[in-house]
Formats: C-alpha cells, structure tokens, sequence
C-alpha cells in the first residue's frame, strides 16, 4: 500500500472514531515521516492530547515540532514538564538542551547535555558538540597516526632485569613466535599483562622494548590522551585507541599509570570513572571487537589500587614484578648516562654497589647532583673538571633511594593483602636486597 | 564537570596517595592559579599532610571570596580538631549546622568533635541526628558503633555495625569497627580475622592497625584482663577516674596496715596487696611489654612505630635489669642490687611511656625527665648515694602522679 494511501485510510478510520488514541497515535507516526504532512501533523497531535492529556510520546513529538518552527520557549515549557515528571526521553533531553541553547542559557543546556551523555554516550548532537565539547574533537584529532610508533628497541638494550625479561619472553613473545604450539596446549597468546614496581624502575622502556622485540607497532598511552572532561568523550578516546591499534597489529598498546584508569570502583568518587573502568573491562575482553594480535601492557607503582576486574583471566592476569636495577644493570646506566660527559676513571662498580635500592630515575638524580657541584667549582675556579667518583659518592649524601617508602608500602599489601600470591616476588626481594 | 587532573586528584585522595596528589595539583595549580576548586583540594591535601597551617592559610583566603560556602568551613574545622582545638572547631561546627541543619556530614563532624572532647552522650546524639536525615550514612553508622561502644552499650553498638556492614561489607573502616566490637566483646578470634581482612583491603587503616595490634595482645589472657581494665576506664569521667585512683591507692595502703598489724589476716592480704600493687605497676608498663612480644610476631612488627619499638626495647631491658638486680640479691645479698631491682621495675613506667605523651608537645620534656630520673638513680646506685637514690624514686613518683593525671584529663568521658 503507498503511504499516501495507508494515511489517507487512517485518518478516515481517526475521523470515524475521534476518541481511538492508539488509531491516531499510527496516523501521527506516519504523518512524522512526510513532509507535506507537517502542518497537520501539530493539529493531529493537540487532537490526541485532548483525549490523551498525559500522552507523553505525543508532547515529545509536539515539542520537536515547536522547536523546529522556532517557538523555542513552547518547546521548553513543554518538555519542561515532562522532565520534572522524570519521563522525558533522551531524544526529548536533546530537544530541551538545544532549545535552552537556542534560548542562550548555556549552563542549563551544558548541564542537560552532560546527563544525556551519561545516560548514553552515543546520543551525541552537532549543535551540542560545537557548543560545548570542542575541546573533545581537538583532542581525538590527535590521535591519530601520531601516536603510533615502531620501536627499534629489543631485549638486548634493556639493561639487566634479566628474570623479568625471562618471563616476558616465556609468558608474551614465546606464545607469539609458536601460536600453535600454545594453541595445542590450550594456552593464551597475547592478552594483557601488568608491570608493577617502584617508580622510574624502566617499565615504560620495557614494554617498548616488548613491542621492539615482537616486531609490532607500539602505542604508549598517557592519562591525558583518555580523560576528558566531558562525560562520555574518556570512553570514546579509550575506544579509539583500541581500534586504531587494531587497525594496525601486531600492536603492542602500553598504559602507563594503569591505575588511574582501572583503580578500584569503590574508590571512585565520580561515577564518570566508572563508565571509563567499564568500557576498558569492555575492549580488553574483545566481545565486540577482535582482540587477535593485541597485546595490552599496563604499568603500575601501585597494584594494591587496581579494580580487582582487572586481574581476571583474560585481562592483566600475568602479572610481573619490575624490581630497582640489579649492580649490573646500575652501571650499565652509568656508563649510559655519563656517556657524552667530562669523566675521569669512575670505578662504575663502586658507584654501583653503594647505590642500593636506587631506580634509573634515582640514578639520573645522582649525576645531576655530581655535574651541578662540578658546575658551581667550576663557576668559582675558572677551571672545569671532569667528574670523579669521588664526586659521585659525595653526592650520595645528598640524594635517597626513592624506592625505599614504595617498598614499605608494598611490604604491607605483601604481608596483609597476598592471599593470591600476587606480591610473593616483592616479598621474596624485600627478604633478599633490604 | 571536573577537569580531568582533579578527577585523578580527587582519585589518588580517595587512595590515600596524598604525596602524588599533592604533585599533581600543584601542577595544575600552576597552569590555573585561580580556581577556587584547585586550591580547595591543596588546602586539603595539606590538612591530610598535617600541615596544618599552610591548609588554613589557603582555606581562610577561600573563605573570604566565598564566605557562604560551607566546604570552607568545615575543613576549617577539621583543621582545628588536628591541631587539638575542639572549642574553636565546635564553633564552626554549630554554625555549619546552622547554615544547612539537613547536611547529614555536618551532624557527622559534630559528632566526630563531641567524641574527641569526650563528650560520649553528646556524640552519640549528633550520631542519631545524622542517621534521622539519611538512616543509610556509613559514616553516621561507623560513628554510632564507635560511641555505643565506648559507652558500654554493647547490643547499640553490635546492631549499627550489622547495619553498616549491609550497607557496604567490603568498607575497610567499617570491617575494622566490626573487628573492634568483637574485641570488645571478647571475641579475640574473630576480631583478628576481621582486622586481618580490613588490612588487606587497606593496610594503612589506623583503626585496623590499633586494634590488629591490640588484638594480637589480646590473645594472652593477662592482657585481655587489662584491655576490659582499660576499657572500662574510658567510660569514666575525671571525678570516677580520680575517685578510683585515690580508692585504690587508701586500699593499698589499708592491705598494707593489715598485713603488718594482724598476723591472722596476714597471709592473705600481703599476697592481695602485692597482686594490687603489680596489678598498678603493670597497668603502666603492659603494653610496651607486649609490644616487645609484638616485635617477634611477623604482623606485630608491621603495626608498630618506631616509638613503640623504642619504648618496648627500653622497657625490655629495663625489665632484664631489675631481674639481674633481684637475682644478685637473692644470691649474693646486698641492698644495692635489691634497691637496683627496685629502681628498674620503676623505670619502667616512665621508659614505657615517655615517647607516647597524651600531648605530643610533651615529649621533650619527658624524655628530658626520664634521662634526668636514670642518671638520678644509675649515679644513686653506682654511688651508693641514699639522697639521689630517694631523689630517684621521689621523681618517679612524680612522674607516675603527673602521667596520671594528664591521662585522667586527657582521657576521661565528660558530660555535658
């Protein structure tokens, strides 16, 4: 039956019946789609309010129609209405945001808006979204193949930490190299894995050394390219990482700070950061989305604030422990770090052993604490000298191992929060090296 | 909508991580010197860091440009009850109530406020006030627990706790209140668990550490005796605290008359007399005893700090002083080694108890006092001098009188 037709048919039986709301209400709905029915569509409709009042899909559609002539404030009063009685729909939200646009009054509109976007991050609007969220486009415009990398660093330009690389081998880029072989056995290739320990310990290098290693694409994700301010848009910037790493595996994808973005839900104070936690959960299990080639590493100094959803089979559940360098590793980043400087016969090995419980980062401190009292002699004397260890060890003095108050933190989950065996690596350091 | 670095503030406040909170806002800070919310949460910050202040400075400047907002007012207050100023933070607290009486937190702080002033009855009718407005208030609910049972009412205490456990039964705080109600049921078992399972949601909760620790002390019967003692001691006011103090003491001395005036009664009162006398003396120095237990036990050593540690120790040794002095007497004879017994069982109340002031602006002088009390009663020994020896034991005295009645003072339930 043409349209045409089918309405025509309906309004007869509407005029036959006047008080049959459900005929009319068909008769409106059909109307809604075609133009030339525009003008007697509001008429249909404070038809059907006369023997309906209450019927609030029959205001909605009177509001959008009033809204579209230009009577915004009709428009408002109405649904105005129908949100106090809290049964405006999402659709009828973004009518009543974009009339108190149209009215200027920004702030009501921003606030409507931002609930919309909770309620359902898709339900997104043009007008809206220039209004109000154009830091939110900025933003994604930047990820684009900007931050995707191709490292050319491997295992071997990772300085000690031989166990943890060991482990990475065995349990990230074996599986990859014999995807079969694992496969027979039924074991997990790729997935997610969790890099813990004290800061500045090398973990972001690690990961980029994982991904060097595998050969893949690498994308290191900081806090601000996922949060924003705007409900819904975090979620979106985390789903676009996701899918342009995707888009380009074997991809190695690295969040640093992991536990800003997958801290514990109680621990949350905005509900904005549980949608965030969810939608994570969401891309890391792969429901929606082919996971196939993805590895998703994630470094934390602190584990124990993790969301415990995160550690589920199928998520972070290799968990690895990212010890302070061992000696060897220590003057390895000596030699490294004091590679293009002035120096005279440092005895690394020394400096090595006396810097217990330091971090890469501790170690970087140590010689720009040396070069800066080798600057300020140098200032005074009119001569420069090379740094010495006894330099070094002078500035010992003045410079702890940042390390030391995260291991007495984590001493405490080791010792009241292991009933998993997560921190037996910490415990089993703490007992050996403090 | 919250900027997203004092959402991941706000966040690593929540975690308790104040050090990297207190990086990252002063990072934002510097980009956005002006936004009241920013310094609002670095005065907070502050305030979790004890500096106190520096938080009041920031908070006082707020408060200016914004006199009618509340949240100003009361960290103001919360900075008043850490620095010990319960009169200036009931003030703010009445106003806050007076500007929002249905704000079920500003019923809390009063109640929170009340209890640090010791004024149980008092606490627990803001407590109640706050459960009127929102019967489901955790906190309205940890706090009823916490004042029901200090003041005795057991099955108050038990079903508030029950109700705050449905609400939220994985809440650290929460799970630790409920340890500390079995404890003081005496139910040591249980309350280990409970602790346990509340430091391993959060090994930083100061409730569940005091009482993982008390709990582990507990397990010894002597010390379950004591932890009712003491207990039952709160609950007191200054007058009944006095009263039993001075009751004990006339007690004591009237044993003491018996014993030596009716051979009759003799051979049982000398022995009740020198239970009650231990009974004083342990009173004062049990807990550094069993913190030196807690020393050897692997969780016992987490929770203590190093005061703790150093007190226990000095105690300890102090103890192991007074039974070579006792043993040489015994064997050997001589007055010195029995009047050195005697000194170091005395030293121990002030070695127990030097560091752990009920007013932490006291420690200096304690310490000074019980260095100047050893070197008094080594020199008194060593010399075989009777006037320092008696000066010794004159200033111990003092202390131990002192040390009482700043404890009465400090720790006694008031009433209103």
């Amino acid at each position: 039956m043409a349209p045409n037709t089918e309405i025509e048919e309906l309004k007869q039986a509407v005029s036959q019946s006047p008080e049959n709301t459900y005929l009319r209400m068909l008769l409106i709905r059909k109307m809604q789609h075609y133009g030339e029915y525009k003008e007697e569509l509001e008429s249909q409709i404070n038809m059907l309010l006369q023997f309906d009042p209450n019927n609030k899909d029959a205001k909605e559609l009177l509001a959008q129609i009033a809204f579209d002539k230009g009577r915004t404030s009709t428009c408002i009063i109405i649904l105005e209405e129908l949100d106090n009685n809290d049964v405006l729909s999402t659709n009828g939200k973004l009518t009543l945001a974009k009339a108190y646009l149209k009215e200027e009054n920004h702030d009501r509109a921003r606030e409507l808006y931002e609930m919309v976007l909770l309620m359902d991050p898709d339900a997104t609007d043009e007008d809206l979204d220039n209004a109000f969220r154009m830091r939110a486009t900025k933003s994604n415009d930047n990820h684009d193949d900007s931050f995707l990398e191709k490292p050319d660093i491997k295992f071997a330009d990772v300085g000690g930490l031989e166990n943890v690389k060991k482990e990475i081998d065995l349990k990230i880029i074996k599986p990859l190299d014999n995807a079969e072989l694992y496969a027979s056995y039924g074991k997990k290739i790729g997935g997610g894995i969790l890099l813990y320990g004290p800061p500045g310990c090398g973990k972001t290098f690690l990961a980029k050394a994982t991904a060097g290693e595998i050969n893949a694409a690498f994308i290191n994700v900081s806090l601000n390219d996922i949060l924003d301010m705007w409900h819904g848009n975090s979620e979106k910037n985390l789903h676009n990482i996701f899918t342009k790493a995707r888009q380009n595996t074997p991809c190695v994808i690295f969040f640093d700070e992991i536990d800003a973005l997958a801290a514990k839900r109680s621990d949350m104070l905005q509900s904005a950061g549980k949608k965030v936690i969810n939608q994570f959960l969401n891309e890391l299990d792969g429901i929606q989305h082919d996971n196939d080639g993805l590895l998703i590493v994630g470094a934390t100094n602190t584990p124990w604030h993790l969301d415990s959803a995160f550690r589920r089979p199928g998520r972070f559940d290799r968990i690895i422990f990212v010890p302070p360098p061992d000696t060897a590793s220590k003057v390895e980043i000596l030699q490294l770090k004091l590679k293009d400087k002035p120096t005279e016969n440092i005895d690394f090995k020394k400096i090595a052993k006396r810097t217990k419980n330091y971090s890469g980062a501790d170690i970087n401190a140590l010689i720009d604490i040396a070069i800066e009292s080798k600057l300020e002699e140098a200032l005074q004397t009119g001569i420069p000298e090379p740094i010495t260890t006894k330099d070094l060890i002078a500035a010992l003095g003045k410079h702890n191992a940042s390390t030391i108050d995260w291991f007495n933190t984590a001493k405490n989950y080791a010792t009241f929060a292991n009933q998993s065996g997560l921190y037996d690596d910490v415990m089993k350091y703490i007992k050996k090296e403090l | 909508m919250q900027h997203p670095i004092l959402q991941r503030v706000e966040l690593l406040i929540s975690q308790g991580r104040i050090v990297d909170a207190d990086q990252q806002i002063r990072a934002f800070l510097q980009d956005d010197p002006t936004s009241e919310y920013g310094r609002y949460l670095l005065a907070y910050i502050l305030y979790f860091q004890g500096k106190s202040k520096e938080s009041e400075l920031i908070t006082i400047q707020l408060q200016q440009d914004d006199p009618e907002n509340p949240a100003y007012l009361a960290l103001l207050a919360e900075i008043n009850m850490r620095e010990d100023e319960l009169d200036a933070a009931e003030e703010k607290g009445n106003m806050l109530l007076q500007m929002s009486p249905y704000e079920v937190q500003f019923h809390n702080l009063m109640s929170r406020i009340k209890f640090a002033q010791r004024y149980f009855d008092s606490s627990l009718k803001y407590a109640n006030s706050a459960l009127e407005i929102d019967p489901e208030n955790l906190e309205a609910l940890n706090q009823k627990t916490l004042v029901a049972g200090m003041l005795g009412d057991r099955q108050s205490a038990k079903n508030t706790i029950l109700e705050a456990l449905e609400k939220n039964p994985e809440d650290p705080y929460t799970i630790a209140n409920h340890a500390h109600q079995l404890l003081k049921e005496g139910n040591v078992k249980e309350a280990l668990d409970r602790f346990g399972e509340s430091l391993s949601l959060n090994p930083n909760n100061s409730l569940a550490r005091y009482g993982m620790q008390e709990a582990l002390k507990s397990k010894f019967f002597l010390y379950k005796l004591f932890y009712k003692y003491f207990d039952l001691m709160g609950r007191l006011t200054a007058n009944g605290s006095w009263g039993f103090v001075i009751g004990t003491y006339v007690l004591y001395r009237l044993l003491n008359y018996v014993s030596r005036t009716n051979e009759t009664l003799s051979p049982i009162v000398t022995p009740l007399m020198y239970l009650l006398l231990a009974f004083f003396i342990l009173s004062w120095i049990i807990n550094p005893l069993m913190n030196l237990y807690l020393m050897t036990n692997k969780y016992g050593r987490l929770l203590l700090d190093d005061d703790d540690k150093k007190m226990a120790q000095y105690t300890g040794a102090s103890l192991l002083i007074a039974f070579i002095g006792f043993g040489l007497y015994l064997t050997l004879g001589g007055e010195t080694n029995l009047m050195a017994g005697i000194f170091f069982v005395g030293m121990m109340i002030p070695l127990g108890s030097f560091l752990a002031p009920y007013d932490m602006g006291q420690k200096k002088k304690l310490t000074m006092f019980t260095v100047g009390i050893f070197i008094l009663g080594v020199l008194g020994l060593v010399l075989q001098n009777d006037a320092l020896l008696t000066g010794a034991f004159i200033a111990l005295f003092a202390y131990q009188i002192y040390m009482n009645s700043v404890a009465i003072s400090s720790s006694a339930r008031k009433k209103e």
